[in-house]
């Protein structure tokens, strides 16, 4: 791991910035005029290789989406902000860099039939590249794949579409018809939009990183919807897309609203990737799996760090599934109580493949029903999922009172649904002080959290930062908790 | 009084299977457990003093006494001067010259000990867990009678056979034998090593039928010594993760003569020995003491050999499964056979890890790398004879194919690896330790260091058993090593001073202890950069 995942985890640490609203005005003129449609009926455009796809130079048209127009509710410049902000953009650029190159060459060194380059992996095409459907073994070059994660990445290869979508008729298609032509509505669900985002930033069938990969030099994966959704350079305006015509962004509680759905879609995709990974002939154990930094540090003397884990066997805890894990809500017990049973199995010295397997399938039923779960926050109910979370971290922890069994991947999710909830709360309640507080003490837990220049993993053999981070919480509890009189 | 008799019962009741004599099925569980362990005074009547003393002159046959042996033995071991009379102080003791092997059972009473036990759900019982007394102590574990958790019992606890630690029997063998107690020809080597007149200058094969194991032949005392330094399942003596995680400190790498050097030396050296006795000795067994540089290089290989069969043999059989279930609480894959460092290290941009870029299976993480450093060379050196020739190579290749085909490896095709290995190794290794290494072999020894030393990525461990054996073969200073290797010298010495009861008594003494808070910082600050530029330099010397 190296400067790109630095960078990835200042992202998800950073301070939510203020406004990242409208983003794409920069790139807006004004027009008021009519949309001047193309005839309605398009020839559809022939197979090519590569089958659905059209490519993101067929959405940026001047007059479609690489254009200067302004309408409200309508998204003129999507394409100029994607090519010039969004990283999605560069995705296949990557592949090109010397990193790539070498980790292409250590993983395939010694395999005679191993692709030669990055892009010609469908490792790496996968999520690099938009794909319609994931690929396998060694890929041809091909032009389309230069835009990196593009329109049709998210939104559905356009072939069978492109051709309604920019009609009049577009508009008033109902959803099933555009979902059977391949087109996927991300305007009005946070989890379906949290679920394409999971595809690649946790990944799934065909679209594992793995240890291996880790270890060549790939970034470790940690994703947390609301977080991502917060620092994207947003290339659509606010637009009433749900069905009862209000715009999910505009919820007081968006934040939170995101860090639920992110949440389910994240446990999703994990769950499925861990099915993926007990296939036989993968890497198994797959150390992905695990906690990084209980291996990843250096042997030191820390007497507090030995007695964290006593059978010296690195903890099943992925990054994903924390937040749910920590869940007490009884809603969710057919869901936590499978996840705790495929804890047992992978914590086991060697996991069994048909076990983990079975469970995760037990687990991914018991969590659909989750997943379309409306939720409407009232301050009450924000306080009592932060309590839920603060108490859940510290259920390893003995002594109850600091997060000292805790690793920092469980406390760096707690931090993620604390600012998360605060969020919503200063919606919510305008008018409490205590939020100005409750972000003072996220503030200590950031800085505590970070890591130190040049460093990818916590690096210090001090209890005094979890010392530090569980003194924040304990305030963060101790002013939420309603059995706390307050001034 | 009597526990000693309980514990003489129960390392006898075990029903005696026909004796197997070999020294070879001498050093088994099977081995040990025909022998009865006696308590050190035994030996201490001998051993504790000077050969001046009337009985010891009258037992050795010699008058003069015979200074073939020094007499002080245990004293040595303990750190302590020999005074005339019971009435006079003994000086203090050089705490960095005490045996450490004698600290072995008290450290089960140590901070480390205390806090390993809560963590393994044992709080203050490990002297009595049977896991950690298979090194801990000399005393054969498997026949210990233990209470329902699994401990052994209460009444053993102050045994003067477990609470002396690595003692005489530790290493020399298990020295009585009920069966023959009594009988006109003493069959335990703690009667017979006095009673035989002969003794001295019988051939090894010949003690190992009285339980004396040999200590003369380098294959048999490596093996003695990594059964613990690196461990052995059949006996019990495995430092498990799990163990390491609570807190054991790492086992280092082993090098045979490197140790032997560390060790407070309670022998004479053959040259050292009195000529007269030397020539009767040479005229017995028909030996003659071979050149010492030689025997020097010589050594080096063969225990690098032994050391990396041992090493593959433990792995078989952890991986298998084999190591006594009471004894040895282990899982496969047991992370305590992998390269500690391949995962414990922090994550750094641009670490000298990444920059690396060893080639082929990342994030697979690969067994112990040290033991097969030297072997390599044993192997490089050795390969040209015809016999290595007809040999199928020691299964580095092998070893690490299997390891790599997923993560911890396919426990099959490595427990097929590794045996084949361990087999072989232990043949070259035999063989090797009764021939004489050619000029040109030598010198191959030294420049496989030379080349070992520059090679690309060296890891610390590895670079330790190096730049050991560079040092031995030049009989550097300790001036000379800390300026060379200032990274690698770990100052265990300086450690942490403890204070240890002393067993069986209201004193205590104060011990010097491995304190990982100074021992583990090098480790992770290790730089491999900077080893190479030492042997860098150190070849640009050598062509000048």
């Amino acid at each position: 791991m190296t400067a790109a995942t630095a960078a990835l985890f200042a992202c998800c640490l950073q301070a939510v910035t203020a406004d990242t609203q409208a983003q794409d005005q920069g790139a807006a003129g004004a027009s008021d005029g009519p949309v001047a449609g193309p005839p309605a009926a398009v020839p559809p455009i022939p197979a090519t290789p590569s089958g659905r796809l059209v490519g993101a130079a067929s959405c940026a048209a001047a007059s479609c989406h690489g254009g200067g127009r302004r309408i409200e509710g309508l998204h003129f410049s999507a394409s100029l902000v994607w090519a010039g902000r969004d990283p999605h953009a560069n995705a296949w650029d990557v592949l090109n860099t010397p990193r790539s190159k070498t980790m292409l060459e250590l993983l395939g060194a010694g395999q005679a039939s191993a692709p030669q380059s990055a892009v010609q992996d469908a490792r790496c095409l996968n999520c690099h590249a938009t794909v319609e459907q994931p690929l396998t073994g060694t890929v041809p070059v091909n032009f389309l794949h230069h835009d990196g994660v593009g329109c049709e990445a998210c939104h559905g290869a356009a072939r069978d579409w492109i051709g309604l979508h920019v009609t009049s008729d577009w508009k008033s298609l109902p959803a099933t018809a555009k979902a059977a032509l391949g087109y996927v509505e991300l305007g009005s669900s946070l989890t379906e939009r949290a679920r394409r985002c999971a595809e690649c930033h946790v990944g799934g069938v065909g679209r594992d990183v793995n240890h291996d990969l880790i270890a060549a030099g790939h970034p470790r994966l940690d994703y947390e919807f609301s977080t991502f959704h917060t620092n994207y350079p947003k290339h659509w305006q606010p637009r009433a897309d749900t069905p009862d015509k209000t715009d999910l962004e505009q919820s007081p509680t968006f934040t939170l609203d995101a860090w639920q759905a992110g949440r389910f879609a994240a446990a999703e995709a994990c769950l499925k990737l861990l099915e993926d990974r007990t296939t036989a002939g993968r890497p198994w154990p797959e150390l992905a799996e695990y906690s990084c930094f209980s291996c990843h540090h250096n042997l030191e003397n820390r007497s507090w760090y030995q007695q964290r884990r006593s059978n010296g066997r690195p903890g099943w805890e992925t990054w994903s599934l924390t937040p749910l894990r920590n869940s007490q809500n009884p809603k969710l017990l057919p869901l936590t109580s499978s996840i705790e049973t495929l804890a047992g199995q992978m914590n086991q010295s060697a996991p069994d493949r048909l076990l983990v397997s079975r469970s995760a399938r037990t687990s991914l039923t018991a969590l659909q029903p989750l997943l379309t779960e409306n939720h409407q926050w009232t301050t009450p109910a924000v306080d009592a999922l932060c309590l839920e979370q603060i108490r859940g971290a510290r259920r390893t922890t003995t002594d109850g009172t600091t997060l000292a069994a805790a690793s920092w991947d469980e406390m760096a999710q707690l931090y993620l649904a604390l600012r998360a909830a605060v969020a919503a709360r200063r919606t919510l309640d305008t008018q409490d002080t205590r939020n100005e507080k409750i972000s003072q003490h996220l503030e200590v837990i950031r800085s505590q959290l970070l890591f130190q220049p040049g460093y990818d993993s916590p690096g210090t053999s001090s209890i005094d930062p979890v010392l530090a981070i569980s003194a924040a919480v304990n305030q963060i509890e101790l002013l939420l908790d309603p059995k706390t009189p307050q001034p | 009084m009597r526990s000693i008799a309980a514990l003489l019962l129960l390392l006898t009741a075990a029903s005696l299977p026909a004796q197997d004599t070999s020294c070879q099925a001498l050093f088994t569980r099977t081995g040990f457990t025909q022998r009865t362990s006696l308590p050190i005074g035994n030996c201490g009547d001998c051993h504790s003093g000077s050969t001046q003393s009337p009985r010891v002159a009258a037992r050795l046959g010699n008058p003069g006494g015979s200074k073939w042996i020094r007499g002080d033995e245990i004293l040595i071991w303990l750190g302590e001067t020999s005074v005339a009379d019971a009435s006079q102080t003994p000086a203090p003791r050089d705490l960095s010259a005490v045996d450490r092997h004698a600290q072995a059972w008290t450290s089960l009473r140590s901070t480390t000990a205390e806090q390993m036990g809560v963590v393994l759900g044992k709080p203050g019982q490990l002297h009595r867990d049977r896991a950690c007394l298979a090194c801990h102590t000399s005393l054969p574990v498997y026949n210990l009678e233990c209470e329902s958790d699994g401990l052994i019992s209460a009444a053993l606890e102050s045994d003067v056979r477990l609470t002396s630690g690595v003692s005489c029997e530790g290493c020399h063998g298990t020295s009585g034998d009920a069966a023959t107690q009594g009988a006109d020809l003493p069959n335990g080597w703690g009667t017979a090593h006095f009673a035989l007149r002969n003794w001295r200058n019988m051939p090894p094969d010949e003690k190992c039928r009285h339980g004396y194991l040999d200590v003369r032949s380098v294959a048999s005392r490596t093996k003695i010594c990594v059964s613990c330094h690196v461990g052995n399942a059949e006996l019990g003596r495995v430092v498990t993760h799990e163990m390491y995680a609570a807190g054991h400190p790492p086992l280092p790498p082993f090098e045979l003569q490197t140790f032997e050097q560390q060790m407070p030396k309670h022998w004479r050296e053959y040259h050292e020995k009195p000529e007269l006795l030397r020539q009767e000795f040479e005229a017995a067994t028909g030996l003659k003491p071979a050149d010492p540089a030689e025997q020097q290089a010589r050594e080096l290989l063969v225990s690098a050999l032994i050391t990396w069969s041992e090493s593959m043999k433990l792995t078989a059989d952890l991986a298998e499964q084999k190591a006594p279930q009471e004894l040895v609480r282990s899982e496969w894959p047991e992370f305590a056979q992998f390269d500690c460092y391949a995962c414990h290290h922090d994550l750094r941009h641009d670490g000298w890890r990444q920059q690396a870029q060893i080639k082929g299976h990342p994030g697979r993480p690969r067994l112990i790398p040290w033991p097969a450093t030297l072997a390599e060379l044993a192997w490089n050196v050795t390969s040209s004879t015809p016999e290595a020739a007809a040999t199928p190579g020691i299964g580095f290749a092998e070893v690490r194919q299997a390891t790599v085909s997923t993560p911890f490896g396919d426990t099959r095709e490595l427990i097929k690896a590794a045996r084949a290995a361990a087999a072989s190794a232990e043949q070259i290794a035999s063989r090797l330790e009764t021939s004489t290494l050619t000029p040109q072999q030598q010198q191959a020894v030294t420049a496989g260091l030379l080349n070992a030393g520059t090679a690309a990525t060296v890891d610390y461990d590895s670079a330790r058993q190096i730049a050991w054996s560079w040092l031995l073969l030049n009989s550097a200073t300790a001036d000379e090593q800390q300026k060379l290797f200032p990274q690698l010298f770990l100052q265990l010495h300086q450690g942490r001073a403890e204070s240890d009861p002393i067993p069986g008594s209201n004193e205590t003494v104060t011990v010097i202890r491995i304190d990982p808070a100074l021992s583990l910082p090098p480790i992770a600050g290790y730089d491999p950069q900077s080893f190479r530029a030492a042997f860098e330099t150190i070849r640009k010397s050598q062509s000048e």
